[in-house]
């Protein structure tokens, strides 16, 4: 992997080799003519000890079912445990599943996932590659592509397909333009926003391949000395109704303010970037292009702007806003835009609740 | 036209001053034809009309005592564009100067219609950018509250008050005739008004007295020898007619260099605004902070992680905006050992000139206040008569010191916590008294008053910016003495005899 | 240190037609930018070194480049070339890898991404091409012995031990960072020289990077037009009764 083949696609006929840094040698080299069918990433977590699928993962299979005219091919890294997930991804529409394992790789190792993940391609020649647009996800599929030598595009929320051709579509700078990509190699690789398709029907007892196949460590992964499970994540994207914070509010209480009000409303609590970068809720629950899309029936956002990046991820059926701005941006969203004081206005509602 | 039944606790009875008021109805026009129709209907019934917009004023000005109010909110579009020696906006009276500001700074030119042929054109491809240069402050209050307030600000230091801006107004007489006041066409003969616009013929005498130029002033009807009758409308908070329509004028805009100098104490910051005032590029914005304001910043900005913490340790502080188009190099060299003499270092100041950096810097200073609305806020919960005490005085420059020990001096011997911060260019800093009781709110009724005089007797105002409305009546009687009064109350009997029109506004 | 100049994005709106305004929207230093450069400035506080900040981009990227210097940075470079243009992530990893490895740095830190594009691709991409480590989504660092990062993923976090040469993306700004330049770092970065790289200066081949380099094309473009809605305004001057509004809309 680390001398110059002559064939790869960065460059070629090595001309490079004396100038360009090492590591820009290195690409696969596709059989392009038989690249066929759609891989999909299925990023697994574990939570108390069982093994689930990311909620975004069903959402992706569906689609690649459903645009694929080949096979619909599946990875998952992790232990043993796993396997009962394989029964599900057959039933959403996976054909062939890889469960990569490798004993001495506890937990995510971009990557050595990376490293495994080209090579699957290299042996597999899919004609796409989608990857759930997580943190992991979004950190691994430029690993990935980097290797292969391959285009990525971003965060899509449409795909389509013409025959093999992958057409990617993202907001671009904002979200009220949308912007088709395609990529000029195999496999066309895309990240996709969670939450942005729905899941398939599940056909029960449905069957596919199995096939489990070792990984190797990568020298380059970090040394991890310590991992924390994060408290207080939430799944967003299946909320009927959010309340969503942002930059105007201002105290630090209100978030707790909100999570009572969430609970005794039924609905979810989730954010805006501000709100995340300041650590007060965890991007896991953050709104917009770099974090989830959410279609709630209800949501009712606190002290949000609405930046373009921000609303590219609402689709909500309607709309409140509380904001002491009377010409935020969000206002035009909004089906009532309250004119008040966001940490104001979540205290009164939690006291009226609590009457 | 919509008109509502206002209830107990409508936002049409109360304005930023938190006094509540009652009325009957509110109604809604949406032109100048409307607003006449409501004058009429209201002269006709007998009641009165309180005209209210966006209701920031902070002397209850549009708070209604009874009848109805007139909210313009329905008039809220900028409407068109024009060039004759620059670039000037008509605009409804309820545009925000926020929405007017951010409108041209971003050339959104789309809708408006051109008053002068091809200006929207013309502005929009013009490479210099325009802003206007009335920063009120309070960006959410309306261009016509604006005008009818005459409204300054901090930078009023380098461009002056709103009422320099105003080129045209169309103005709806108290008994419905609508006219067109073009600024440089309607003079005085000394005092003495006789004259016709747009066929409305207007004879009377404007107020004898000497209207208060050299400071910072919002008290009373402006008045001058050979004065533009624009100008008597411009500051009148409505007394004599309703701003229908407003034309102002733009300047042209040109990057600033925001500076933050931290200074050891109280007295080095006030040291340090007086060597600035004598720089020979002076800047645009000078505003002073004591102590206890930044205190505060720093108790906002613990809970509050986007507000700017001020530097460890106890300090004053001083901010000031520097042009940055003509050499800025000179400010600088100017600049450095002033802020070195008095006890700063370049180090602990603070520069910012890009627009988000600015954007932190003026959400640092804007805290002072808001901190001391939120505390007055939470002490109404328990203590509903409370209410806000800050003064709103200026004085002549060479007075400016010893205003300032005269309120150190009456406030410690009153026991009453405070802060000063503000426009310490234009010798207008506002004192905050921070009250803990209603026993407070009485001293500091007292010092209020005592502080008035003595701005008088300084040859200052006793409003500054803020202007009359109804809580300030008494300062027009201590300016301009019973005769004063009593010839503002001639000019109103003239525009309005049935004495319809914001009643209870300047003068009883 | 690697930034990039975006649009404001608070003050970025759409037109009712769905047209970006773009046009006198102030440029500013990227967020993430902006948290990277106050990580590298504090780590080099730590550890020694000099801190480099590189943008890829028009001339008027300087002004970000400047605001690097303002908050203390030692140097800057600009890489601009019309040839740069139309890089698509892969592209834009390319030749700045080029200038990377020429140069020596063997720490690079960037924003996790930069709000105009929001793909956070360039960083995995430029430590794979430079060979380099990746430690993603850092949103603290610990020094002591070794340099500790925290690293914060959708469901938990982790310390990694910082080796180099490595790639950081970073994700929140340091405890403790200035939080504006000060007026005497203010006047050294006004007089300070910000360096020029073109393609040239990196001998790197010109297939490589801008349009012809790209691994993906945009092909097609469509405004997005969203339906208008009419909204109430309401006052909530009073909170209980905003409280309320809200909570009769939640009962349905």
């Amino acid at each position: 992997m680390s001398d110059c083949n002559g064939s790869c696609s960065t460059c070629s006929n090595g001309e490079c080799k004396d100038r360009l840094p090492p590591g820009m040698l290195t690409a696969y080299d596709l059989e392009q003519d038989v690249a066929e069918g759609i891989m999909v990433f299925a990023e697994v977590y574990e939570h108390d000890g069982v093994w689930m699928l990311h909620p975004a993962v069903p959402g992706l299979i569906g689609k690649a079912a459903e645009l694929s005219s080949g096979r619909v091919f599946a990875v998952m890294f992790g232990p043993s445990d796993l396997k009962p997930l394989s029964e599900q991804l057959f039933s959403m529409g996976v054909d062939t599943l890889y469960h990569m394992r490798c004993p001495s790789v506890k937990g995510f190792a971009p990557n050595a996932y990376a490293d495994a993940l080209a090579e699957l391609c290299d042996r597999t020649c899919p004609a796409s590659f989608l990857i759930p647009a997580t943190p992991q996800g979004r950190e691994l599929a430029p690993l990935t592509a980097a290797r292969l030598g391959v285009g990525l595009t971003a965060d899509c929320t449409i795909l389509e397909s013409d025959g093999r051709r992958l057409l990617m579509t993202r907001p671009a700078l904002g979200g009220n333009i949308l912007a088709t990509i395609e990529s000029s190699k195999f496999p066309q690789m895309a990240t996709v926003r969670p939450g942005t398709f729905p899941s398939p029907s599940l056909e029960e007892g449905r069957k596919g391949t199995f096939i489990v196949r070792p990984f190797r460590p990568s020298d380059k992964d970090p040394e991890v000395t310590d991992t924390r499970v994060s408290t207080g994540n939430a799944d967003i994207t299946e909320a009927k109704i959010l309340i969503s914070l942002g930059n105007g509010v201002r105290k630090r209480e209100s978030v707790d303010i909100a999570l009572k009000i969430a609970e005794l409303i039924g609905a979810s609590v989730s954010c805006s970037r501000a709100m995340a970068d300041r650590g007060w809720l965890p991007h896991s629950r953050q709104v917009g292009q770099s974090g989830k899309a959410v279609s709630p029936d209800l949501y009712i956002a606190f002290g949000i702007s609405g930046s373009v990046q921000h609303m590219a991820g609402v689709r909500a059926s309607r709309i409140i806003t509380v904001n002491r701005d009377a010409d935020a941006p969000i206002n035009s969203y909004a089906e009532k835009a309250i004119v008040a004081d966001a940490d104001a206005v979540l205290k009164a509602m939690l006291r009226s609740l609590q009457q | 036209m919509r008109t509502i039944v206002p209830d107990k606790e409508s936002p049409y009875t109360i304005d930023e001053c938190k006094i509540r008021g009652t009325a009957e109805l509110v109604l809604f026009p949406r032109d100048a034809d409307e607003i006449a129709q409501v004058l009429r209907d209201a002269a006709e019934k007998g009641v009165q009309v309180t005209v209210s917009a966006n209701r920031t004023g902070l002397c209850g000005g549009g708070v209604p005592d009874g009848g109805w109010v007139m909210s313009l909110e329905d008039m809220p579009g900028i409407i068109g564009m024009g060039y004759d020696d620059g670039y000037y906006v008509r605009t409804g009276p309820c545009v925000s100067v926020r929405n007017l500001t951010d409108t041209m700074q971003m050339k959104r030119t789309e809708g408006l219609i051109d008053l002068t042929p091809e200006a929207c054109a013309q502005f929009k491809q013009d490479a210099r950018r325009f802003f206007y240069p009335v920063d009120p402050t309070e960006m959410d209050g309306s261009i016509g509250g604006n005008i009818a307030a005459n409204a300054s600000g901090p930078r009023t230091f380098r461009y002056g008050p709103t009422r320099d801006w105003v080129r045209w107004i169309k103005v709806v007489l108290p008994d419905g005739r609508i006219i067109g006041i073009q600024r440089g066409e309607h003079f005085a003969s000394l005092r003495s008004f006789d004259c016709t616009v747009d066929g409305v013929h207007l004879q009377f005498d404007a107020p004898s007295y000497e209207f208060n130029s050299d400071v910072k002033n919002a008290a009373g009807l402006y008045v001058k020898d050979g004065m533009d009758l624009i100008d008597l409308f411009i500051g009148s908070e409505g007394i004599l007619g309703v701003i229908a329509e407003a034309e102002v004028r733009l300047a042209e805009w040109h990057p600033l260099l925001s500076c933050i100098m931290f200074m050891p104490d109280d007295r080095s910051a006030l040291d340090l605004i007086n060597d600035i005032r004598e720089m020979e590029d002076r800047p645009e914005f000078l505003e002073y902070f004591d102590c206890g304001s930044i205190d505060l910043i720093r108790r906002a900005a613990a809970a509050d992680p986007t507000l700017l913490m001020p530097p460890e340790g106890r300090s004053a502080a001083v901010f000031a905006d520097f042009p940055l188009d003509t050499g800025i190099d000179g400010i600088l060299s100017e600049l450095f050992p002033l802020i070195t003499k008095n006890g700063g270092s370049p180090e602990r100041t603070w520069a910012g000139h890009d627009a988000d950096d600015r954007r932190r810097m003026f959400e640092f200073r804007h805290c002072v206040p808001k901190s001391i609305f939120d505390y007055v806020a939470t002490l109404k919960e328990e203590m509903p008569a409370i209410n806000k005490m800050g003064t709103d005085m200026s004085v002549p420059r060479d007075q400016s010191d010893g205003m300032m020990d005269f309120y150190k001096e009456k406030l410690d011997a009153s026991g009453l916590e405070y802060v000063v911060f503000g426009h310490m260019g234009n010798c207008h800093p506002h004192v905050e008294i921070i009250l803990k009781d209603m026993a407070d709110l009485e001293r500091a009724r007292e010092v209020y008053d005592v502080f008035a005089a003595e701005a008088v007797r300084r040859g200052g105002s006793p409003s500054a910016e803020h202007g009359i409305g109804k809580l300030k009546r008494k300062y027009i009687r201590l300016m301009y003495g019973d005769s004063g009064v009593e010839e503002i109350g001639r000019v109103k009997a003239y525009f309005d005899p049935q004495g319809i029109l914001n009643r209870g506004d300047m003068v009883e | 240190m690697l930034v990039k100049q975006v649009p404001d994005p608070s003050l970025v709106t759409v037109s009712p037609q769905g047209t970006l305004l773009r046009e006198g929207v102030p440029s500013m230093l990227d967020p993430f930018g902006r948290m990277a450069l106050m990580l590298a400035l504090k780590m080099r506080d730590e550890i020694g070194g000099t801190v480099t900040a590189i943008s890829m981009g028009p001339k008027q990227a300087e002004e970000v480049l400047r605001k690097c210097l303002e908050f203390g940075a030692d140097d800057a470079v600009l890489m601009t070339d019309r040839r740069f243009a139309g890089s698509d992530t892969m592209a834009t990893a390319r030749a700045l890898a080029a200038l990377i490895s020429n140069e020596g740095y063997d720490l690079v830190l960037c924003g996790m991404q930069a709000t105009d594009g929001d793909t956070a691709q360039v960083p995995p991409e430029l430590a794979t091409l430079l060979g380099y480590r990746i430690y993603s989504y850092v949103s603290e660092a610990r020094f002591g012995d070794s340099i500790t990062l925290i690293q914060t993923y959708e469901r938990y976090e982790q310390d990694s031990l910082l080796e180099t040469p490595a790639v950081l993306s970073v994700c929140r700004t340091p405890e403790g960072s200035p939080q504006l330049p000060s007026l005497k770092d203010f006047v050294r970065a006004s007089k300070a020289e910000i360096r020029t790289v073109t393609l040239d200066d990196l001998q790197l081949p010109e297939r490589m990077t801008g349009l012809k380099g790209s691994e993906t094309k945009v092909t097609k473009v469509e405004t997005y037009v969203r339906e208008t809605i009419r909204t109430e305004r309401i006052d909530g001057s009073d909170p209980s009764q905003a409280a309320d509004i809200i909570l009769r809309e939640v009962k349905g």
